[in-house]
């Protein structure tokens, strides 16, 4: 199993206002009320703020789970 | 050759829907939750038979009694709407006759959204300065409600109905604004994130509804606005400090108050009123403008930016600057 960085973990339980707990690489937006629209624009600020990860145009669709957000952050060179 | 705006005004529907009825007909939505995530309270929603074209006969008929302008002598008539009354003819040649306007003037319509009114700045101020219309009718309206699918919690809360008229002309005399140059820009790699498909000729039997992909509009407008105000700045040699107010197309209170802060625009500047209107497609900047006018937010002293932006993506930053009465 992919290990989620814990800089992630606490960027995206603030955004979703969510236990770091909850959190897992398999973890999607069906599973949260609060991952929704308003939800996935939090968090690509929180994304943002935290790694300097900014998307190009149809990037983010990959928002819509921890396992893409961790491809996006590594694609994009933000993840050590 | 200046250009200038002699008046600007709009229409809403009568009928206005509040967070808690929308919260009362759709089991599980918050009205302080649908409040907190974007900023708006209530929408003015078209009735069933109500149409863009039926409001922005409305927002033009205003205008006329505020200017008192003679109609016969509007050389140019041009409607953008994305919801027009029939795919032919321009739902435009229908407000020519509703309006009593002349046969010399030209009318036609054309389709964009919250750029839309800017757009049409730019398109009238180029006719005036080419020298073919001494007086331009801007009218924008639309009335996205009833494109939005029952209970679909993306759209519904957003959008509003409405409809804005603005006059475009040579003529100095009580003109309100002096309009500068505008800068214009297209992604058409966007078009797929904010579409009604159904109804055209592609998808004929399709259902009409707008789908828009929140994420990806948010990314567009956080990454592009900014950038095309700051291209606009450098166009006609101001810098940002030199702007006095901001008006920002009022898409919703989330991104208006993060695209600020990025901006780095105090409030002041860059005023957020989208809470009793939500967010009326190309009529929020007439809208916009009009209320800040009402309520002394912006004055004849000021220098302002316009800044449509949306579906397409399209784009249109303009320059006013304002005049004392």
């Amino acid at each position: 199993m992919t290990a989620v960085p814990d800089a992630l973990t606490q960027a995206l339980a603030a955004a979703l206002q969510a236990d770091p707990s909850e959190l897992t690489i398999d973890t999607t937006a069906e599973d949260f009320d609060t991952w929704d629209s308003m939800g996935t624009m939090t968090i690509l600020l929180s994304l943002e703020s935290t790694f300097g990860l900014r998307l190009a145009p149809g990037q983010t669709s990959k928002l819509q789970s921890v396992r893409g957000i961790v491809e996006l952050l590594s694609e994009a060179g933000k993840l050590p | 050759m200046s250009v200038y705006l002699r008046s600007v005004t709009y229409h809403l529907p009568a009928r206005i829907v509040t967070n808690a009825e929308l919260a009362l007909a759709n089991p599980g939505w918050d009205a302080d939750s649908l409040f907190r995530k974007t900023g708006i309270k209530q929408r003015h929603i078209a009735n069933g038979s109500e149409t863009s074209v039926d409001l922005a006969e409305q927002a033009a008929r205003r205008l006329f009694a505020e200017t008192g302008i003679d109609v016969s002598d509007i050389d140019v008539m041009v409607f953008c709407t994305q919801t027009p009354d029939y795919a032919s003819p321009a739902s435009s040649c229908v407000l020519h006759e509703r309006l009593g306007l002349s046969v010399n003037c030209g009318v036609f319509d054309f389709n964009l959204g919250c750029s839309g009114f800017t757009y049409g700045l730019w398109l009238a101020r180029a006719l005036v300065l080419a020298g073919s219309a001494k007086k331009v009718l801007l009218l924008v309206g639309d009335t996205l409600s009833k494109e939005c699918a029952a209970g679909d919690q993306v759209t519904v809360p957003i959008f509003g109905d409405g409809a804005g008229a603005a006059l475009v002309t040579n003529d100095p005399t009580g003109a309100i604004a002096e309009i500068g140059p505008t800068l214009v820009g297209t992604d058409g790699r966007g078009w797929c994130h904010l579409k009604i498909e159904g109804g055209g000729s592609r998808n004929p039997a399709m259902h009409r509804s707008i789908s828009m992909n929140g994420a990806e509009i948010f990314n567009f407008t956080l990454t592009s606005v900014g950038d095309a105000i700051g291209r606009l700045l450098t166009m006609i040699e101001q810098p940002w400090d030199s702007i006095d107010r901001f008006l920002l197309h009022q898409a919703n209170g989330f991104i208006l108050e993060t695209l600020r802060k990025r901006m780095k625009i105090v409030p002041e500047r860059c005023p957020i009123d989208v809470a009793e209107t939500g967010n009326t497609s190309s009529a929020s900047l007439p809208v916009l403008l009009r209320r800040c006018l009402d309520n002394g937010t912006v004055d004849g002293s000021h220098r302002c930016i316009l800044a449509g932006y949306g579906v397409g993506y399209s784009w249109a930053i303009t320059s006013l600057n304002m005049l004392s009465k």
